[in-house]
């Protein structure tokens, strides 16, 4: 499967999450000095200290298909997500948010890649090539 | 947050209604815009309601504390389906 979004976010509490649907976000933990906070179902990657003037472009690919350019950029998660309900939610906290309800319930492999921090475009591959299938 | 109600002589139990995300990003440049402390800033009435904005109490937290807040406020929002036009309350228990 081809890029299912290429969206410009509003982030929010210098935040931008991506989760399933009725997953509670990790928020007791303490995210400072790190840039991601993951839970079984949710993944929050800080991208910016100061209140962002700017937007973040978030790009996400599905599937082994096609692979973005990812020259420049810092692999800043490479981990499990699951999702007990069809769909993926990217959002940024209190914010903007977009439902992807081409990913499928259940686990998936993600790879999160960001530019320069605070960041200006981060790039998700689920189930991308080189990594397992186990959606479903 | 109990400041900023006592400070205005809001009841303990407040009403505030949820703004769209174009809303809220324009709640919280209007405060950025306004804020002159260091990072991070703190608003109150929160920017994702109509009652935040200019005119909100503004403060200085740690940015971890700003980060959370941001993820408990989305956690709120989210379990209970509290949707932009929808209302909700806060209640300030003052003896805690």
């Amino acid at each position: 499967m081809p890029q299912i979004l290429d969206h410009f976010l509003e982030p929010l509490y210098g935040q931008v999450c991506l989760s399933g649907q009725g997953a509670e976000l990790p928020w007791m933990e303490e995210l400072s000095g790190k840039r991601v906070l993951a839970s079984e179902s949710a993944v929050t990657v800080a991208v910016a200290d100061e209140e962002p003037e700017g937007q973040v472009e978030v790009e996400v690919y599905l599937g082994p298909d096609e692979t973005p350019r990812l020259r420049g950029l810092e692999l800043v998660f490479d981990g499990t997500l699951h999702l007990p309900r069809p769909g993926l939610l990217v959002f940024a906290p209190t914010g903007d948010e977009v439902l992807l309800p081409e990913v499928k319930d259940g686990s998936h492999r993600l790879a999160l890649y960001c530019d320069a921090y605070p960041v200006s475009r981060l790039v998700a591959l689920i189930d991308g090539a080189g990594t397992d299938h186990t959606a479903g | 947050m109990a400041r900023y109600m006592s400070d205005y002589g809001m009841d303990p139990t407040s009403t505030f209604v949820r703004v769209d995300a174009k809303t809220a990003a324009a709640n919280r440049a209007a405060n950025a815009a306004l804020y002159h402390g260091g990072s991070a800033m703190e608003e109150f009435p929160f920017a994702s309601t109509a009652q935040g904005g200019p005119g909100a109490y503004l403060t200085q937290v740690p940015i971890a504390e700003q980060r959370a807040q941001g993820l408990l406020l989305a956690n709120f929002y989210r379990q209970f389906g509290v949707q932009p036009g929808d209302p909700f309350a806060i209640w300030i228990d003052w003896n805690y």
